[in-house]
């Protein structure tokens, strides 16, 4: 059974087909469905799994689990309490979730928070981040960017890790945050392959590093390969 | 160092694995979250395994990972849904152990000092369980 709501309404726990929800709704009980599309406020009190994608373009929050076994599209604001689940996590807005946030591919222009781990193949993070715990990927492309620009992640692990602060940095986000605008803090870097610029890290570790420009880091552990720029500082290094 | 740990480090050397496939593997679930275990070294923080457990469990993959594709793999070593699980949820999560993996449950004071509470926290189950 499709379901649409235009304006306000409730909505209960079930199956369903297709969800459509374009105004204010509140969702009572799990849900499980083939494709959800929000456009407006909507709260839900548990878990919602689609079959299909789930998009979100106004705002939504969920005290459960949120599934997507196609797409997950955040265009909007989006909160679960519990983890995120998608084939592929689009984010345009904000996603926040105490829970994990696991995808095959990731990709967020926005803002992502999460208490938990991140968790992917193809992670792609552009604008803001702030992970409590690991951010484990693949292939992972961080670009530190946006207001203020500040990544903060604090376990980094993968095949091909690449950071690079993005855009320029104004003459306001000088003033007011310094050299940390536009950069990645972070405590400990592991990887194959790993490509930094724009960097503050305590411990990076890896097989080839090169360290580009704007990076601050104590102690550098490499089996292969290291290059560090000249206007980078790094404290410690050893070859194992 | 405790010898029946292994740091992350020496694991790597020790079976030639990169810190990508040793990631790749813990997204697959082939070595579960509560496996590894942070400790402070002089040179900074360190992951450490149970020499024993770990070891075991690569020599598993590395057997196993030309016949099978990883997420076969890992169904096959996940612990089965219905086996019992101790669960503890704090403000940063919630970490799942397998009862049967458990080799000891303590409670440690502020002076540092363990008392195991394994026992008293089987027992209080199984009351429940005849409280049921």
């Amino acid at each position: 059974m499709d379901m649409k709501i235009a304006g306000s309404g409730v909505l209960n726990g079930g199956e369903y087909d297709a969800i459509s929800i374009s105004g204010s709704a509140k969702i009572t009980g799990d849900i499980r469905c083939a494709e959800f599309k929000c456009a407006g406020a909507v709260k839900a009190n548990g878990d919602l799994h689609s079959t299909g994608d789930i998009r979100v373009s106004g705002s939504f929050s969920c005290d459960g689990t949120l599934i997507a076994d196609g797409v997950l599209k955040v265009a909007g604001s989006c909160h679960t309490e519990q983890k995120i689940k998608g084939k592929e996590i689009r984010i345009a807005g904000a996603l926040t979730t105490r829970g994990n946030i696991t995808g095959e591919i990731i990709r967020s222009s926005g803002s992502i928070r999460t208490d938990g781990d991140v968790e992917g193949e193809e992670i792609v993070l552009t604008g803001g981040a702030k992970i409590g715990g690991t951010l484990n990927g693949e292939q992972v492309s961080l670009y530190p960017d946006g207001d203020g620009g500040i990544m903060q992640i604090p376990t980094i692990g993968g095949t091909t890790i690449e950071v690079q602060g993005k855009g320029p940095k104004s003459f306001f986000q000088k003033l007011f945050y310094g050299k940390k605008c536009n950069t990645l803090r972070a405590e400990l870097i592991e990887g194959d392959t790993v490509k930094l610029q724009d960097t503050q890290c305590d411990i990076v570790r890896g097989t080839n590093i090169t360290v580009g420009p704007n990076c601050k880091i104590r102690r550098i552990e490499y089996a292969e390969t290291l290059t560090v720029d000249a206007e980078s500082q790094v404290e410690e290094q050893a070859k194992l | 160092m405790e010898e029946h740990l292994i740091s992350k480090k020496e694991l790597l050397q020790q079976y030639g694995i990169s810190y990508g496939a040793l990631y790749r593997w813990k997204r697959k679930g082939l070595i579960p979250e509560e496996w590894f275990i942070k400790k402070s070294t002089v040179t900074g923080q360190e992951t450490f395994f149970d020499r024993k457990t770990i070891c075991e469990r690569i020599d598993l993959i590395i057997a196993q990972k030309e016949d099978l594709a990883l997420d076969d793999l890992a169904s096959k070593l996940a612990p089965s849904q219905t086996a019992e699980k101790l669960v503890i949820v704090t403000p940063g999560g919630t970490r799942t152990y397998a009862v049967e993996d458990l080799k000891g449950i303590f409670w440690e004071d502020n002076a540092g000092n363990r008392k195991n509470i394994t026992e008293s926290i089987l027992a209080l189950q199984t009351q429940a369980q005849r409280e049921e």
